[in-house]
């Protein structure tokens, strides 16, 4: 990806606010340096690209390429030092109704149930204070714990959960507010490779069912050609973009698609591209 | 905490009972309990009759450590006697206060400390310097400041078992879990809530092992500052069954002593157990 100048910036800021759609998740130039006691880590140099409303966007990379860090600079989370982040044409900001964040470990609290972790964020976010409002919350929270299939679950503490069961809880939490883009940072990683798979086969009828905006964070390049619209390769030392690759795989998708030609073209030219056919033997998907 | 591969048994089962897979403990267990309990129970009985047959056959000279049975008959005696029963009220409520003050304390200070900044650069390393010098040197000094009374050892009690807690606040407050806090920020959370929503209660299972600890200095606190100078109390009573060689009367209170620092621990661990549900986990 070519930098854009500043001009080109402004033409674009120019043509998005008359078209009225900005897209969900706009980066441009974005730079990230780590200070530590080793000296300064340049993370991210000059990443630049977009997700569009409604889009699956998968970072895939090594680690150390950044995917994370960009995903934590979108979030808010993070300080950056060049270029810009604007989500939905507003900087980036943590505390965002719109956006919500799906980490790798579940992270549940040990002493709420199911049900109070679920309503974790509408607590902080008070939009369970009112009676009527209460209401709706609690309902919506019973039907996305239905939906992520943990009923029967809901007054179980996070620790008589097994480590996929939790990941479900944390999804539905992270819908329960309703937020516009997810951001999600390796979600599956953690779990056995036969939940990770279910689990993906089911956010991708999630993401087709309810129609919101997924940056989505994996080292796992079949998992990203499989989940996403367009996939943003990147390399590490400095994380960088190397290519974004178009996903024309037809939706709804299914689980046998990973075995189709199609995909399997898709996952060696990723490959290719983070040169990885040598090691390709000993390594796997890396 | 379940292991993952089990995970799509659970999913294609639907809704298994409460119980699912949770179910081995039931025999182990049982006989576990009795060897927790049976094993310690044995050894002291053994040691106690080890004790009496030293005494009673002169090994052990009986007017300096009498034996067991005659300590037993004294313990009987002693729980007639009004004045047994007020010393052991003075200590518990010494022990008590000290230790509820101090725990206050440090709770409200270890906060502060773990949650801003200025306190912990300006008071922390204060704290750490102070906790390295004994504070039973202090047991003195408190006398002449507080008096003869119930006071200086409430106080000796509380400075005691302040650090602990202190230090376990300080140290629960840092190992907060990060995600949790990125999660509680991405949420906007301001920091109050943050601290009332995960630090706070993140922090319960490190800090109640701060205030086991703490209820059993206490109670050394009180004795000890009883010790120095008292009127009432189980340390008085101690001191002055020693001075009059009662010696088996002295072990009495000792023992009464022990039954109240075991009475106080177990009270703390049934809030801690109730509170910290989770712990462990």
């Amino acid at each position: 990806m070519a930098n854009s100048t500043g001009v080109e910036a402004e033409q674009d800021a120019v043509s998005a606010a008359r078209t009225g759609s900005s897209p969900a998740i706009e980066i441009k130039d974005l730079g990230k340096i780590y200070q530590t006691r080793h000296g300064a880590v340049e993370a991210v140099r000059s990443a630049t690209f977009s997700v569009d409303r409604g889009e699956f966007v998968s970072l895939v990379g090594p680690s150390g390429c950044g995917k994370s860090t960009i995903l934590h600079i979108v979030a808010g989370l993070l300080e950056f030092e060049g270029g810009e982040v604007r989500m939905a044409g507003k900087p980036a900001n943590a505390g965002r109704r719109d956006v919500g964040i799906m980490l790798q470990r579940p992270v549940l609290f040990p002493w709420r149930t199911v049900t109070q972790n679920v309503l974790l964020p509408t607590r902080v976010f008070k939009i369970d204070r009112r009676g009527e409002q209460r209401e709706a919350v609690r309902r919506r929270a019973a039907e996305l714990i239905k939906l992520v299939g943990l009923e029967g679950f809901e007054e179980k503490y996070p620790w008589e959960l097994s480590g996929g069961m939790q990941q479900r809880a944390s999804l539905a939490r992270l819908l329960v507010f309703e937020p516009e883009i997810l951001l999600m940072d390796e979600p599956f990683a953690a779990l056995d490779e036969f939940t990770r798979e279910r689990l993906n086969s089911e956010l991708a009828r999630l993401h087709e069912q309810l129609g919101r905006t997924v940056l989505y964070v994996t080292h796992n390049i079949q998992e990203a050609v499989f989940l996403s619209d367009r996939v943003v390769v990147m390399k590490p030392r400095p994380g960088e973009v190397l290519e974004i690759v178009d996903i024309p795989l037809e939706r709804p998708r299914r689980i046998e698609m990973v075995a189709e030609t199609e995909t399997a073209a898709l996952v060696a030219r990723i490959r290719r591209k983070l040169g990885f056919e040598q090691e390709e033997a000993t390594h796997g998907d890396g | 905490m379940a292991t993952a591969s089990d995970t799509p048994k659970i999913a294609e089962t639907g809704v298994p009972g409460p119980a699912a897979g949770r179910r081995p403990p039931a025999v182990p267990g049982e006989r576990g309990k009795v060897t927790r309990y049976l094993w310690p129970a044995l050894t002291l009985v053994f040691l106690i009759g080890l004790w009496e047959v030293l005494s009673r056959t002169g090994v052990f000279n009986e007017i300096i450590v009498p034996p067991a049975s005659d300590v037993f008959v004294a313990l009987v005696n002693l729980a007639g006697e009004d004045y047994f029963w007020e010393a052991t009220w003075v200590t518990v409520k010494e022990t008590l206060v000290g230790f509820v003050l101090g725990v206050v304390g440090a709770w409200i200070l270890g906060t502060l400390i773990g949650m801003v900044r200025f306190f912990r650069l300006t008071l922390y390393p204060l704290v750490i310097a102070f906790q390295i010098t004994p504070r039973i040197a202090l047991a003195p000094l408190f006398l002449t400041w507080f008096g003869f009374g119930i006071t200086s050892k409430i106080v000796l009690a509380a400075t005691i078992c302040f650090f602990p807690v202190l230090i376990a606040v300080v140290v629960s407050l840092d190992t907060v879990d990060k995600d949790g806090r990125s999660l509680m920020r991405s949420f906007g959370a301001s920091r109050w809530v943050e601290y009332r929503m995960l630090a706070l209660p993140a922090s319960l299972p490190v800090v109640f092992a701060g205030i086991k600890t703490a209820v059993t200095l206490a109670l050394i606190g009180a004795i000890v500052a009883e010790f120095v100078g008292a009127s009432e109390g189980m340390g008085v009573l101690i001191k002055t069954f020693n001075f009059q060689l009662q010696v088996a009367e002295g072990f009495a209170v000792i023992i009464a002593l022990a039954i109240v620092g075991l009475v106080l621990y177990g009270i703390t661990e049934l809030i801690e157990n109730k509170l910290v549900f989770w712990r462990g986990h």
